[in-house]
């Protein structure tokens, strides 16, 4: 009995003296003093917060070739929308005076005017709307319509994508909407005439800003008449 | 006995003093006077009343015209609350180089006299509406007899206006006097405007097709936009200080009167391409201006008393007297007149409301589609049947006290 004692009270003590050792082995011995805790420093950056204000998907009764018809090449950015005359207005006369020049009668491009805000802690560089999508009622993109030019309200000066910390803009876009809506969101011929319009999925982003969304309400074309 | 005979006397004075000092209830205000009491529930960035007005007063928000409304207006931190506020530059209409000063001078009236002078700029100077048929129409004066243009004391066609838009660019735009201003009588419909015409000239000249424009007539402007030709006849103001309807289809019930802030705010973001609202105080002093709006008067006139009997026997009934001879809303079926306007997907109701008659005597087309060119015609068609069964003598009496309204 006393011999099983102590061959068992010898095992645990080798098995101790092992352990010790091994642990004594693997800690290196640290002399130096210990650094003060500090937090860990978050990244600066920038981050854009986007408002839908209100929109319209133009009119193109007249000039159905200035609106959205389908798959085609996106039209140059800074390009005249459609209906605008320059800055003598809708009926700026001939040189001979003649009025006879003007535009058509129906025709307006797209446009939509969204507030933008930096609610990060770096300026937004190179801030510009990279899409509009057009939504279907369950929210699947059926198509992505071309974008003119995006202008800063209330100068009308074309927006050159800064955003300081903490500053919020209004910003016009004007774009190409659908000519005709019924067959981009694959209503048959029964649709009636009123439901020229849709929900846009509107994409921002900047250089050093992630890429936010806004989902508009249903946006409608131009009225052609006085409503 | 004497003692209860006291008693009695007692009892019976204190009544009649009750009575006679129980003060009688204040009169409602006008709805002006209203406007002018409630200016400052428009006019605060809150918007809550405003919000409150458009849910009260929209017929139905599943209407296409009104459902954008509900989407986007009156609505704390998002939607047209957002939009750049645009203070007109405006300037009349002429050769001369365009010199714009704003419409607004900025200072908020504080009282009816000033809301109602404001108001009438507005009614005469506001833009409401910018369209590149009217800026070609106001470019060729030989055309304006043609199409119903008034001329103005210096020569301008009268209603119109040039300013500068959101987009920094002079345009021609037409106020509210250029349909209801005919003659320079604020309210009054402007009955030989021919807009259709205009439309389809202006569209020839462009070498498209005319459309059906030219369908509409003299006096009638199809508002809807739904590819339906369904033509209204441009309406008399007069009767919007008692009315219960905006719009011949009534989508727009006036069940307070800020609502007509309201409809005229909304009307002006949509015609200017949803990129800018109107001064509030503009919209706010230009409904108060038209809810002052009276017929011209007739003078010292002794009413003819066999007509009124007539009237109200046969007509009060719907035409009530106490609300300007408006009424409410009739099924368009039972008028048999055209019922086009009242099935519009975008304003339609199935129904026609019954108009106020005040300044019924300056003149026809009457009835929503201009289908009744005189009273005569009028209570003997068959697009108002109500007159039909009335005897010649007691019509020709009717027809005499509604002249004298």
């Amino acid at each position: 009995m006393n011999t099983q004692k102590l061959l068992i009270f010898g095992f645990i003590a080798l098995l101790s003296s092992l352990s010790l050792t091994g642990c004594l082995m693997l800690v290196e011995e640290n002399t130096s003093e210990p650094e003060p805790w500090q937090p860990k420093e978050t990244e600066k950056k920038a981050q854009l917060k986007g408002t839908y204000i209100s929109g319209h998907l133009g009119n193109y009764w007249d000039c159905p070739e200035q609106g959205y018809q389908g798959e085609q090449e996106p039209q140059p950015a800074g390009q005249r929308p459609a209906g605008d005359q320059g800055e003598q207005g809708a009926c700026a006369p001939s040189e001979d005076g003649n009025f006879d020049a003007c535009g058509p009668l129906n025709c307006e491009a797209a446009q939509v005017t969204l507030e933008l805000s930096n609610i990060g802690q770096l300026a937004a560089q190179g801030a510009k709307i990279t899409e509009i999508l057009v939504l279907d009622d369950q929210d699947m993109v059926r198509a992505s319509l071309p974008i003119h030019d995006t202008m800063l309200l209330p100068s009308n000066e074309t927006y050159d994508g800064a955003l300081d910390v903490g500053a919020t803009i209004k910003v016009r876009v004007d774009f190409a909407g659908p000519v005709n809506m019924n067959e981009i969101l694959g209503y048959g011929p029964e649709s009636r005439y009123g439901e020229q319009k849709a929900k846009l999925r509107i994409k921002i982003k900047a250089n050093n800003a992630a890429e936010i969304s806004i989902d508009t309400k249903l946006v409608s074309s131009m009225p052609s008449v006085a409503t | 006995m004497k003692r209860r005979h006291t008693i009695k006397l007692i009892l019976a004075s204190m009544l009649v003093m009750t009575t006679a000092c129980t003060p009688e209830p204040a009169p409602e205000p006008d709805r002006a006077t209203w406007m002018v009491e409630h200016a400052a529930d428009y006019l605060r960035d809150d918007p809550t009343s405003r919000r409150s007005w458009l849910e009260r007063g929209w017929w139905s928000p599943e209407l296409s015209y009104t459902k954008q409304l509900k989407d986007h207006y009156g609505l704390p931190d998002e939607g047209w609350e957002l939009l750049p506020e645009l203070n007109f530059e405006i300037d009349s209409l002429s050769d001369a180089p365009f010199e714009g000063r704003p419409i607004f001078n900025g200072v908020t009236p504080t009282d009816k006299a000033g809301w109602l002078e404001l108001g009438r700029i507005a009614f005469w100077r506001m833009p409401m509406r910018r369209d590149a048929y009217v800026e070609w129409l106001a470019s060729k004066p030989e055309l304006w007899d043609r199409f119903g243009v008034e001329r103005d004391a210096k020569g301008a066609a009268r209603g119109l206006v040039r300013y500068r838009d959101s987009r920094g660019q002079v345009r021609t735009g037409m106020s509210c006097g250029f349909c209801h201003g005919e003659q320079g009588l604020e309210g009054k419909a402007n009955k030989s405007m021919d807009l259709g015409g205009a439309r389809a000239a202006f569209r020839e000249a462009r070498g498209l097709e005319p459309g059906d424009f030219s369908s509409w007539g003299p006096g009638m402007v199809d508002v809807t936009d739904d590819q339906v030709i369904d033509p209204l006849a441009i309406p008399n103001l007069w009767g919007a200080s008692v009315q219960d309807y905006f719009n011949a289809s009534g989508s727009v019930k006036i069940e307070q009167p800020g609502v007509a802030a309201v409809r005229f705010e909304t009307q002006y973001i949509i015609n200017h391409g949803y990129e800018v609202r109107p001064p509030r105080a503009l919209t706010w002093a230009l409904a108060t201006y038209v809810y002052s709006l009276r017929p011209p008067e007739h003078g010292e006139l002794e009413l003819n008393q066999s007509g009124e009997r007539v009237f109200m026997a046969r007509c009060a009934s719907c035409h009530n007297p106490d609300e300007g001879y408006s009424g409410g809303l009739v099924l368009a079926e039972s008028i048999k007149s055209d019922p086009q306007a009242s099935r519009s997907i975008t304003r339609g109701t199935g129904s026609y409301r019954v108009p106020s008659l005040l300044g019924v005597s300056t003149g026809g087309p009457y009835l929503h589609d201009a289908s009744a060119p005189d009273l005569e015609a009028l209570l003997t068609s068959s697009g108002h049947p109500y007159g039909q069964a009335i005897e010649d003598q007691d019509r020709a009496d009717l027809i005499e006290y509604l002249n004298q309204l």
